[in-house]
């Protein structure tokens, strides 16, 4: 195993956190607070990157809604199945389980993730989009949020995104199906939303698109998370993409 | 459940002023006449530009030598400019956080928004003050449209005023129309091709921002 020692040298979070949360997704303020994160008004980032369709598209093979929901699919079910949602779990779980004695294991997942992600354009993204939930945040007020940007900071942490959104939505006390609803939802929304200003789907289609998702969402959220020994990933052509991506000096997207 | 909340104060580095404006109206080549002009007074600066598809406005800063390449950084917008500056900057911000970190010394990032339209203007938790930059060639009715831009701007820079006479644009009627809609916000007139009027720019922000007399 990975993760089952405690940091010692971690710092200290300096006031009262939540105790350790049970199901917080299900009363209103809880769903209000997913509803809010999720939304993409939500200050994240997110718009910038269009997770390997900007090249895909300039490549010659996304074309069309049909392409798009292709690529969908292998995000959800090829690369946050099995490794951003186990992540993003463990780091929640740990939370919730420990409190602020979570946050050496959070280091650690933080830098699993770091380690495992093959592609520079998926591993920058996902380091740019943590230190933005990091730092919307903290300047929210919430706590761990200004600790673990302190770290990020101070210390190069890579700050990733699923280790981050499961610290920060553990803090808040929200459910696991709840956050599994909210990554995958955002991705979707982001991937159509990219689709959508490059030409290559109309709005109708993009709602579509995301309603198609959903029977595939709901079946990776259905099935155990896996465990961080069994992190895994096999979207090849998204890896490729990514790749091909880095060098472009013409390009809209991040990635 | 909720999570304790704990207003602490978010370490403030380097004043941020935004130059935002439409395609074509000199945001690049004010930044290149105020670039010089700050190093020069001592002001230690740096640079974000927020290109659409390319960084060419960024790759265009850093070979002009005025400043070293490393203290200009590119972000992708994803989207027409405003999103990156208004509705979700916060890759701005982690870009100014990165130069706040590279350079302790740090006082000044100029944070140059892609060209847009009248509409565009700048998050308050981005920048302390933005000036937004027009010019004669797009027409003198542009201030009597209220833009966004053009009425809530710090500071409205008309530039290429050279050219006034040349695309029959009325240059006194224009600043008069931007006085009237500005509501006493102040409007400079610039020619960045030669720098005529630059000065006058930076000292307004050394004076507003810099809080320099």
């Amino acid at each position: 195993m990975y993760l089952m020692r405690t940091d010692m040298n971690a710092p200290q979070i300096p006031f009262h956190m939540p105790a350790p949360s049970g199901d917080g997704g299900g009363d209103a303020s809880a769903m209000l607070n997913m509803l809010q994160f999720a939304d993409s008004f939500f200050p994240s980032g997110a718009t910038s990157f269009s997770w390997g369709l900007e090249s895909l598209k300039l490549d010659g093979k996304v074309a069309g809604a049909e392409q798009v929901f292709e690529l969908l699919s292998s995000h959800v079910e090829q690369r946050w199945a099995g490794f951003d949602r186990p992540l993003m779990q463990a780091a929640r779980d740990a939370w919730s389980q420990r409190g602020a004695a979570a946050l050496g294991e959070a280091m650690e997942l933080d830098r699993l993730c770091e380690a495992m992600n093959l592609a520079r354009g998926w591993r920058d993204a996902s380091r740019r989009l943590g230190f933005t939930q990091l730092r919307v945040h903290a300047d929210l007020g919430l706590g761990i949020a200004q600790v673990y940007l302190d770290q990020v900071r101070a210390s190069g942490l890579p700050g990733h995104l699923p280790v981050v959104q499961g610290l920060l939505w553990g803090a808040y006390g929200l459910s696991p199906a709840g956050c599994d609803a909210m990554v995958a939802s955002g991705l979707c929304t982001t991937v159509v939303g990219a689709a959508l200003r490059m030409g290559l789907i109309g709005h109708t289609d993009g709602q579509r698109l995301i309603a198609r998702a959903r029977p595939l969402i709901a079946r990776v959220i259905a099935s155990p998370v896996p465990s961080l020994d069994e992190l895994w990933t096999g979207a090849p052509a998204l890896d490729v993409a990514a790749m091909r991506h880095e060098p472009r000096r013409a390009r809209l997207f991040a990635n | 459940m909720t999570a304790q909340m704990d207003a602490r104060a978010a370490p403030r580095g380097a004043a941020r002023v935004g130059i935002g404006g439409p395609v074509g109206s000199g945001k690049t080549a004010l930044l290149e006449q105020l670039i010089p002009r700050f190093i020069a007074r001592g002001t230690d600066i740096a640079v974000i530009t927020n290109d659409l598809v390319t960084d060419e406005d960024a790759e265009r800063v850093r070979r002009t030598g005025l400043i070293a390449p490393e203290r200009v950084l590119a972000v992708e917008t994803g989207a027409c400019p405003h999103t990156a500056i208004r509705e979700d900057p916060t890759l701005n911000l982690a870009a100014a956080d990165e130069l706040d970190r590279r350079y302790p010394g740090l006082e000044l990032i100029l944070v140059e928004s892609g060209g847009d339209n009248l509409a565009s203007s700048f998050s308050l938790d981005l920048v302390d003050y933005w000036l937004f930059v027009i010019d004669v060639a797009g027409g003198d009715d542009i201030p009597r449209k209220r833009g966004l831009g053009v009425v809530q701007c710090d500071l409205l820079v008309i530039n290429k005023t050279d050219l006034a006479p040349h695309v029959r644009v009325d240059l006194a009627r224009m600043v008069r129309e931007a006085d009237e809609v500005r509501a006493g916000r102040a409007t400079l007139l610039t020619n960045c091709a030669s720098g005529d009027g630059v000065d006058a720019v930076v000292e307004r922000i050394a004076r507003e921002v810099l809080f320099d007399h």
